[in-house]
């Protein structure tokens, strides 16, 4: 049995190519040997050690080993449980399409596209054909950046014969998307990678990682080990699985769901190769050409979630077919191709796919272990998207980041508390229907909630709150006055005006005029404290302002990369001469940990820890705030008592020892609260009756948002990334380069303000934008200047106070070469500027300053944007 | 097995009245007699149903209109009875879980009636179904006697004494019986005090015969109770009553007729006492999930050949061609064993005295006169039951019990499939798989849309009687319902149903597989 298995080991490449030609009707390109290993015969012995070591040979694993190699990479091994692609890839569909819902997506798809053609000029693997698609439904907001046109009906019945037209408006027609056979994709890239040096492993599985000290070192596989730098996981169903198999857990959240696609036999007059491939949203359908007949699948409202309990090697290769879960896909596809009725079955296809909790991949190092890199949970675009990934990956292993942001699709943006199984079975089930549905702002899933919450959700929610979720906090948006009910949650989702405008709208006037309590405790709290000054010390490394001010203070400050981007915006409190407390985003709590962690050293004075759990804070914004609290706690509030940016340990009714820190993450005087969690509720009653008399009233994360936009105030994850400078956004004056310690990013920015920036971050006001009428801004919008496309919005709301829309935006210009050009302020307040929101170009002035500042002195202004920002943290 | 029920439905479909004996007009129901009753009417819907394969395929061709679901719902739901039995301690102690009936009317009004009731005295609960013929007042009074007759026939002597003594000395009685009943399903007042003093006499009857300290056969009991209470009809509409109205309707219960299907369960035994073609059938399921049929009666008509030569049997050589003609007794009768019916028991001159002496509305009704032609050998209908016993094991998962209206239009594996899928809500349905044959997307989506419709009609209905009356009646060539053929079939006229359906009454009782496994 033994030298059986052995005797295939050594016969690998020649039983693929046999499985390629043989694997059911799928047809097989290749011919001609191909040879992966250099040494065939010895193949059967692994190496003791390599550099980098993959895990899973399907289409991600493999294109992840490509662009190592083209990056200049050797020693690398790529290990495969069964056979190159016999998991995901094996089945999927083969399409690639260029249209999706982020531009980094979009940006992936668009490589992968490219590089499959240039595969075959490159191995002699044939790997598809261009096959323009169309979408039955045009989204209302077109991506930018996709060549792709609307077309009519007729058009349609044109370029694809067995559409039913009657019922269609019109179509998108995606000319760049191609189809292509993933396996044969598959092969190309292990051919390539192959030829260049990888030594890939067939029948080979990885029983765990090897962490020391946190950093990988080596992989245990049921055929020895393997000493190793690196570790990629790329084993798409079986990624959260051996995630978890090492002693150091790593959580990898996706979860499997059943995919049925069909194929028929050819059709009496074949369908032609090169006939567009058909998305119809609303039937939640694809259809492409497959042989002279049709290959359909779809995504389902009733998703069959698999694997719950753990993996099955067997069952991928023998799942069920299962026709009457298949029923209504088959009656969509018989409403858009009635031609079809009387085309033969050849087969239903079960193919497993992974999802992830929020529809985007994980990509990235996991956080605490070095090393230890993952690509998986595909979403069912893993076709689309591992040639873009596998090169974001590859970039992200050789110089620490990728070439462009990737945030969204960041494993880091997910944590342990993801990583349940049952969160993870429920979340994908409501996760896979969203493909095929129109992306609605502000979408918040309804499974996987109430994860974690305020000790004040109950007393909130009776009061009317309207939860959204974030990284499983839950945070009331707006609430619902009493005797007024709002419409159904269908009906708030909408592109138009919403229906909670009036009621944000009372929340942002109690605001401005009274005072409002806004409950954030989802902010990710962290307490950094040492014996020496090692804490100071590692702050002045990490931050870009200075943080060596009196206790007391609060800094608000960018954590910056080396390219001088932000890769957390924060606000630091000096509790202390060695401790500070760090706030920051609620969704930064894994990822702004793993970047303070990385840069600490192991110094057993020095302690990090993670408090979030430990605060409930509450925001009192609004000019009465100061009256409330003066009442609760004796002591005056007045900014001559208490300045700006301060923060004092102080009683606010019998609770003793509130941090209460003069800012208010919107602009507007206040407070934040921060208080052990067991008083949360004695103050948050104290502070509700006092302020009666000052018109308190409750507001959510809508107003907040509403008026921290309107004041300009960038958010990170949403407006900043970890290529956005602070000069690109006019945050100069938070970075103190004359400070004595060399910060991350120093050097970067220091040469950026002496070329000049190429982007900048700009307000936008619409004019002429008819709330009521017109199509709301929400993000993503085209920016025009002048006529030209020069930038897209990040973030936008209704201002109340200026009784207008305000879009948040980078503009990036190019030279007339295309070359990124300098942006000026004379640039930006020279042009006329227009915003397309869906189709329709609305005029907007820009502007390089809150609005704030056009009428009032220069220093109001400066204090403005010193209170601090990031509202969505 | 498919074959024989195809030919029995062929038989069954020609059908159109039980009895051909003109009925004496009841005079509670006010309505006319059903025409298809008549004598002289059938034929020519005989020549009309030959062409049909199965009784109800026919489509109807006067103007349809047509029902919504939720009218139909209301239609099929209008009856529909369910009882659980009551848990104790979070555990329900008896080996039955509770029952679903229902009843569908074909004929206006619906001759068919159902009984279920427990026993306080013993542990037992008996359920009963009736189908009458020749009008309803047979049916009617059989529902308001026999389980009193059957539950005194099962009381230990000692409990005979003390009903007697407090009956004597105008002691409150305990109740006998506790009854389900839907709110359709009345009793009439009128005749209660007649019927309780037959019941007084029989039961100090059976206080001569019985021994202290020893418990009645339930299966005696039964035969018993059956032939008294016949015999009781017999007697009261030959002694007639003073009071007029009353005197009517003894004789309208005696002339009339009735089949009669009793389930009587105490603990793990199951008793079944059948007279007619009234059928029981047990649910049990097989190791693998699947449900198997098990008959627990056999059908007294013509095509049970045990009961042609009995009725053969009990009539001299020279009546053997004329007992039984064109599968009928006497040509007439289909069911071979009833209730009342006395045409077919009382000697011509019993039958001439007594409709003289009746009341003044048996003269204006020419049929009551008439007397079944070559009656020679009176009586050649008895209501002696034919009883069943059965030990309940765990895999009987239930008992149904039906009106003929039920069984001549699914077969009885069919009707236990369907109750079996509902009441474990699990579908028997294979997972499709195309293998190897030639399906076209088209036939595909067909075959499935009727899987799904097949799956949401079980949710629609909470009463497993009432689900299976919807496919009864609402079936098509594939056993799925079809909402248009129910639609049609419900909102036939009138004096149009009975010509495609029969009354339909079903019981369905649940057993309790963890008593039951557990003793």
């Amino acid at each position: 049995m033994r030298s059986g298995a052995c005797s295939i080991r050594a016969l690998a490449p020649v039983l693929l190519r046999r499985w390629l030609c043989g694997a059911g009707a799928r047809p097989a390109h290749l011919c001609g040997s191909v040879r992966f290993l250099s040494t065939d015969s010895v193949s059967a012995a692994l190496p003791a050690r390599a550099r980098v070591v993959i895990c899973g040979g399907g289409i991600v694993g493999t294109s992840v080993a490509y662009h190592l190699v083209k990056l200049g990479w050797t020693e690398i091994v790529l290990l495969e449980q069964g056979r190159l692609g016999a998991g995901t890839t094996r089945f999927c569909a083969g399409i690639v399409s260029v249209a999706k819902p982020l531009s980094v997506e979009s940006k992936m798809a668009d490589y992968s596209n490219a590089l499959y053609e240039r595969l075959e000029e490159e191995t002699g693997v044939k790997t598809g054909e261009k096959s323009p698609s169309l979408h039955s439904r045009p989204s209302l907001k077109l991506v930018l950046g996709v060549s792709c046109n609307v077309i009519k009906p007729k058009d349609v019945a044109r370029l694809h014969p067995l559409v039913n037209i009657h019922d269609l408006v019109g179509a998108l027609h995606l000319p760049g998307d191609c189809v292509v056979s993933p396996p044969d994709v598959n092969h190309a890239l292990a051919v390539a990678s192959a030829a260049h040096g990888v030594q890939i492993y067939e029948h080979t599985s990885v029983n765990h990682v090897v962490v020391k000290k946190g950093h990988v070192t080596a992989v245990e596989t049921d055929r020895g080990s393997i000493e190793c730098e690196y570790f990629v996981n790329c084993a798409g169903q079986w990624a959260y699985e051996l995630g978890q198999s090492g002693e150091v857990k790593v959580s990898v959240p996706l979860h499997g769901c059943e995919h049925f696609y069909l194929l028929t036999k050819p059709l009496s007059e074949p369908v032609q190769n090169d006939s567009p491939v058909l998305i119809d949203m609303d039937g939640r359908i694809y259809a492409r050409a497959w042989h002279g007949g049709i290959l359909s699948g779809g995504f389902e409202k009733n998703p069959k979630p698999i694997f719950t309990e753990g993996r099955n090697q067997l069952e991928i290769q023998n799942m069920q077919e299962d026709w009457d879960h298949f029923e209504p896909m088959l009656s969509a596809l018989l409403r858009r191709m009635p031609g079809l009725e009387s085309c033969e079955i050849q087969q239903l296809v079960n193919c497993p796919e992974s999802f992830t909790p929020d529809m985007r991949c994980l990509m990235g190092e996991t956080p605490g272990i070095y090393g230890y890199f993952v690509l998986a949970g595909m979403n069912s675009s893993g076709l689309s998207f591992a040639g873009g990934a596998g090169k974001y990956l590859a970039e992200w292993i050789t110089y620490g980041y990728p070439s462009t942001s990737v945030w969204h699709l960041d494993i880091k943006r997910f944590g342990n508390l993801q990583s349940s199984r049952t969160f993870l079975r429920h979340r994908v089930m409501e996760v896979m229907p969203l493909l095929y549905e129109l992306k609605v702002p502000r979408w918040d899933f309804q499974t996987g909630r109430q994860l974690r919450t305020s000790p004040l959700y109950d007393r909130l929610d009776t009061q009317g709150a309207r939860w959204m979720e974030k990284h499983g906090f839950e945070r009331a948006k707006y609430f619902v006055p009493a005797g007024k009910d709002l419409l159904a949650l269908d009906q708030s989702k909408t592109f138009y005006k919403p229906d909670w405008f009036d009621i944000v709208g009372a929340e942002v006037k109690c605001c401005k005029e009274a005072v409002c309590v806004i409950d954030m405790s989802s902010f990710t709290k962290f307490e950094l404290t040492s014996a020496g000054d090692q804490a100071l010390q590692l702050l002045q490394r990490l931050c870009a302002n200075d943080l060596d001010v009196p206790v007391g203070h609060i800094v608000h400050t960018g954590m910056l990369n080396q390219r001088g981007g932000y890769e957390n915006d924060c606000s630091v409190v000096r509790l202390s001469k060695n401790s500070f407390f760090i706030i920051s985003p609620t969704d930064q709590q894994v990822h702004c940990w793993s970047w303070i962690k990385k840069h600490m050293p192991s110094d057993p004075q020095l302690h990090l820890e993670d408090v979030s759990w430990k605060y409930t804070a509450l925001n009192l914004i609004g000019p009465r705030a100061m009256d409330v609290l003066s009442e609760l706690s004796y002591v005056s509030m007045t900014p001559e008592h208490f300045p700006s940016l301060f923060c004092k340990e102080m009683s606010v009714g019998y609770a003793n020892g509130i941090r209460v820190m003069s800012m208010t993450h919107t602009g507007e005087p206040g407070f934040m609260l921060y208080m052990p969690i067991e008083y949360a509720l004695h103050v948050y009653n104290e502070v509700m009756s006092v302020g009666q008399k000052y018109g308190i009233r409750n507001a959510g994360y809508y107003a907040l948002r509403s008026l921290r936009i309107e004041k300009f105030f960038a958010f990170w994850g949403q407006d900043l990334d970890s290529f956005t400078t602070p000069l690109e956004c006019g945050r100069e004056f938070r970075v103190k380069f004359d400070k004595d310690t060399d910060f991350l990013g120093r050097d970067a920015l220091l040469r950026q303000r002496v070329e000049g920036v190429t982007r900048r971050f700009v307000m936008l006001v619409l004019e002429d934008h008819d709330t009521e009428l017109d199509v709301w801004p929400w993000w993503g919008e085209p920016i025009y200047r002048n006529g030209e496309l020069v930038g897209v919005t990040t973030s936008s709301a209704y201002s109340y106070t200026l009784q207008r829309h305000v879009c948040l935006g980078f503009l990036s210009p190019t030279n007339t070469d295309g070359s990124p050009a300098v942006v000026t302020a004379d640039f930006i307040n020279r042009g006329d500027y227009e915003v397309d929101i869906a189709g329709q170009k609305f005029p907007a002035k820009a502007k390089l300053y809150p609005f704030s500042s056009l009428f009032a002195q220069q220093k109001r202004r400066k204090d403005n944007m010193e209170l601090s920002n990031f509202q969505s943290k | 097995m498919a074959a024989t029920s195809h030919v029995f439905r062929v038989i069954r479909g020609r059908r159109c009245g039980r009895i051909l004996v003109p009925p004496i007009t009841c005079q509670n129901c006010s309505r006319p007699p059903h025409p298809c009753i008549y004598a002289t009417r059938p034929h020519s819907f005989e020549q009309r149903w030959q062409h049909q394969v199965r009784g109800y395929r026919t489509t109807p061709a006067w103007h349809t209109y047509y029902l919504t679901p939720p009218q139909v719902n209301s239609i099929l739901k209008a009856n529909e009875y369910s009882f659980k039995v009551p848990e104790f301690d979070g555990k329900n102690l008896s080996s039955v879980m509770g029952f679903d009936s229902n009843q569908l009317p074909a004929n206006a009004p619906i001759e068919d009636r159902r009984s279920a009731a427990t026993c306080l005295q013993t542990r037992g609960m008996i359920y009963a179904v009736f189908d009458g013929h020749a009008g309803c007042a047979c049916a009617q009074a059989l529902t308001e006697r026999l389980f009193y007759y059957i539950a005194v026939s099962l009381l230990p002597h000692e409990t005979l004494i003390e009903l007697e003594n407090a009956v004597e000395s105008g002691r409150p009685l305990h109740p006998i019986l506790q009854w389900h009943k839907h709110p359709n399903d009345y009793f009439s007042k009128e005749a209660s005090r007649l019927y309780f003093s037959s019941l007084r006499t029989y039961w100090q009857e059976l206080l001569d015969l019985s021994v202290p300290g020893e418990q009645p056969d339930v299966a005696e009991a039964l035969v018993s109770a059956f032939k008294r209470l016949d015999n009781d009809i017999s007697l009261e509409a030959q002694v007639g009553d003073p009071n007029a109205f009353l005197h009517y309707l003894v004789l309208r219960v005696a002339f009339s007729g009735a089949t009669a299907l009793v389930a009587h369960i105490d603990g793990n035994e199951l008793h079944i006492a059948n007279t007619g073609d009234c059928r029981a059938v047990l649910g049990v399921q097989e190791p693998d999930g699947s449900f198997s049929a098990l008959t627990l009666t056999n059908d007294h008509n013509a095509q049970n050949e045990s009961e042609m030569k009995r009725v053969r049997s009990e009539h001299p050589l020279s009546e053997a061609k004329s007992v039984v003609k064109q599968d009928r007794l006497l040509g007439l009768l289909m069911p071979f064993r009833a209730f009342g019916d006395v045409k077919f028991k009382w000697s011509i001159e019993l039958q001439h005295r007594v409709l003289e002496s009746g009341p003044d509305q048996l003269h204006e009704n020419e049929h009551a006169k008439f007397i079944p032609p070559n009656y020679h050998t009176p009586p050649y209908l008895t209501a002696e039951p034919e009883v069943t016993r059965h030990h309940l094991r765990p895999q009987d998962r239930f008992l149904v019990l039906g009106s003929d209206g039920l069984w001549e239009t699914l077969h009885r594996q069919e009707v236990v499939r369907i109750v079996g899928e509902h009441l474990t809500g699990v579908h028997q349905q294979q997972p499709v798989s195309v293998g190897g044959y030639k399906v076209t997307l088209g036939q595909m989506q067909g075959l499935l849309q009727e899987r799904k419709a097949r799956i949401s009609s079980t949710f629609e209905d909470q009463n497993a009687a009432t689900h299976l009356i919807r496919h009864a009646v609402g079936s098509n060539e594939f056993g799925m319902v079809d909402h248009e053929r129910l639609s049609k079939m419900l909102s036939l006229p009138e004096e149009l149903a009975r010509m495609y359906r029969d009354d339909i009454t079903i019981i369905i009782v649940q057993f309790n597989p963890h008593v039951i496994g557990g003793q």
